[in-house]
């Protein structure tokens, strides 16, 4: 069990980078400048001129689920296959790390490096949204910071795990932005796909509600399918934990376990098991 | 116990064999070295012994550790300087020790290491900047860390300057005389022969000659190379020098013949030169390098080991 080792390593190198310096600056102005933002945009034509964290929770997820995927992957695709490339690989599996905990101390040191800049972004935000927001709810900030961190943490795992499978970074990055261009482009498309071949049509009706709202009158699998991306997990888990209110599916009542906030978590945790779990399966099996 | 037991091991990359039914035994605290032109396997062989790659056919076990089965076993009581290798362009000379340090459990001392391979006031510097000699001595003191009981070293004085070629030998030494087995590849000959027990020659992925520096040179028939400048050479004399005994062949340029002998015959040569007419205007003699011996072996398909 050497992976922190590897993981201390793999920090002390990359937050040498000036690229780590940039990504901390890209965050501070991502999160801080979204709340202040919001103060702006949020009160704007809304009867209620108040704003709270809740607002700018909302407000952020889908600027988050696209920011953090794309830095994630950026962070981590060559993590092990620039090794394998350069010859770096060779000192570090001269010493004696397996290649499973390689992958993981891997894991780990990204991780460090993207949740550094993450935070960072996610204290000055927390100063901006005290500072100008009429209501402040611990809570809800510290579980979309969590979230943000665990879906952070899982691009990662994806990005170094994609990374073990490649000798070099050119394949590297044609993998990962494969993986995104399917589950974060195509994959919003799959559920209408399947319910054309099971329905002669490609969506499923709106209803009206007798409260006057318009919800989506689909069945149970086809909320599955949207939420098995990792950003669709995200984005689901992070609002059915922050807002009470929220619910995945309306017209589906009692909500099943399967599109539970719950469910959402287990579909994050899959994707941050899974692709590394593979990566390192075909890391071993390798020649170098 | 062998520290390295090679047994059987062939390797194929798609249609490429890389290594043929290759045996190779190194016994506890020898130093070995493993000769071949680029492409031979080398690497190869060194990269089956960390289970960098695995072999298609045979088995390989190193201070009795299986070398696929248990690797980190054998990784950290090892060194190594790989080839091909590259270092980390941020991480300072200190730092790239520390984690070898920790790496291995150990509680080495990152500048005495520094100062061993000659780089002391690098320590603090980032070893992006670094010459290829400077990368290679700081990957040498990562070798050296935990006092291993085998090193492996896989050409190891690529980018050295002749004095840095030098201390590396020096420190072959010291380690093999600290009791470590010591394996390094070369196609730089003068660097194994100072230093080597024993030679295996890899040509194509198989063993062709494995014996200690003299041996090869014996079972090579190359002995010492005489080259004679002559004034006034005469067919008689070259005829006079061939008749000589422990003389193998004579050949003639101008006024200069290279006589390939027994290293006991240069008087006698060099008498019948004057017996026959001639007169020695000059001579120099060469000892047969592994060169020699290396090229007798690759070029006439190789005596039998």
């Amino acid at each position: 069990m050497t992976y922190l080792d590897v993981a201390k390593k793999d920090f002390r190198d990359a937050s040498r980078s000036r690229a780590l310096w940039a990504l901390t600056a890209l965050f501070v102005l991502f999160l801080a400048g979204f709340a202040y933002l919001g103060t702006l945009f949020l009160t704007q034509g809304s009867s209620d001129p108040s704003v709270s964290s809740l607002d700018f929770v909302t407000f952020l997820l889908g600027p988050a689920a696209l920011l953090i995927p794309i830095t994630g992957l950026v962070i981590s695709y060559k993590s092990i296959a620039g090794e394998v490339e350069s010859g770096s690989a060779k000192l570090l599996l001269s010493l004696p790390h397996s290649r499973r905990d390689t992958v993981i101390g891997k894991v780990l040191g990204r991780s460090a490096v993207l949740a550094v800049s993450i935070l960072a972004g996610l204290v000055l935000a927390l100063i901006v949204i005290v500072a100008l927001y009429d209501e402040f709810d611990p809570v809800v900030y510290l579980v979309f910071s969590i979230f943000t961190l665990l879906f952070g943490l899982v691009y990662i795992a994806i990005g170094v795990g994609i990374s073990a499978t490649s000798q070099d970074s050119g394949r590297a990055m044609i993998l990962v932005t494969g993986f995104y261009v399917l589950f974060e482009i195509i994959w919003g498309f799959v559920p209408n796909g399947v319910y054309y071949l099971l329905n002669g049509k490609f969506s499923p009706e709106y209803i009206q509600t007798p409260g006057g709202g318009v919800i989506l009158d689909a069945p149970g699998w086809f909320f599955f399918l949207q939420r098995l991306s990792p950003s669709a997990a995200f984005n689901n888990a992070t609002r059915a934990f922050t807002d009470s209110t929220f619910t995945i599916a309306p017209a589906l009542d009692p909500t099943p376990f399967y599109l539970s906030e719950w469910a959402s978590v287990a579909v994050l945790l899959f994707w941050l098991l899974a692709v590394p779990a593979v990566g390192t399966y075909l890391f071993n099996r390798a020649d170098l | 116990m062998p520290a390295i037991d090679i047994s059987g091991v062939t390797k194929q990359f798609g249609d490429v064999t890389a290594l043929q039914d290759l045996d190779l035994t190194v016994e506890e605290g020898e130093v070995y070295g493993f000769l071949g032109p680029n492409g031979a396997g080398k690497s190869t062989t060194i990269d089956i012994l960390l289970d960098f790659v695995r072999p298609t056919d045979g088995s390989a076990t190193v201070l009795g550790h299986d070398a696929q089965e248990e690797s980190l076993e054998i990784r950290r009581r090892t060194g190594v300087l790989p080839d091909a290798f590259h270092v980390y362009d941020r991480l300072t000379a200190r730092q790239h020790l520390e984690f070898a340090i920790e790496s291995k459990g150990v509680d080495d001392d990152p500048e005495a290491l520094l100062e061993r391979v000659g780089i002391p006031d690098a320590a603090d510097r980032k070893a992006g900047g670094f010459s290829k000699g400077m990368a290679q001595r700081l990957v040498l003191a990562i070798a050296l860390v935990g006092d291993p009981d085998l090193i492996i070293l896989d050409e190891p004085s690529t980018g050295l300057d002749p004095n840095g070629a030098r201390e590396m030998r020096n420190i072959i030494t010291e380690e093999a005389d600290r009791g470590a087995t010591v394996f390094f590849s070369s196609h730089i000959l003068e660097q194994v022969e100072a230093v080597c027990d024993r030679v295996g020659i890899l040509q194509n992925g198989e063993l062709i000659a494995e014996d200690t520096v003299s041996g090869l040179r014996q079972a090579a028939g190359t002995g010492t190379k005489l080259t004679v400048t002559v004034n006034g050479l005469t067919d008689d004399v070259v005829a006079a020098v061939e008749g000589v005994a422990g003389v193998n062949s004579v050949s003639r340029d101008a006024d200069t013949i290279v006589v390939d002998a027994e290293s006991g015959a240069k008087t006698a040569i060099l008498d019948a030169v004057e017996t026959a007419g001639g007169d020695v205007a000059d001579f120099t003699t060469t000892e047969a390098s592994l060169e020699d011996v290396f090229a007798a072996y690759t070029e006439n398909g190789g005596v039998s080991r």
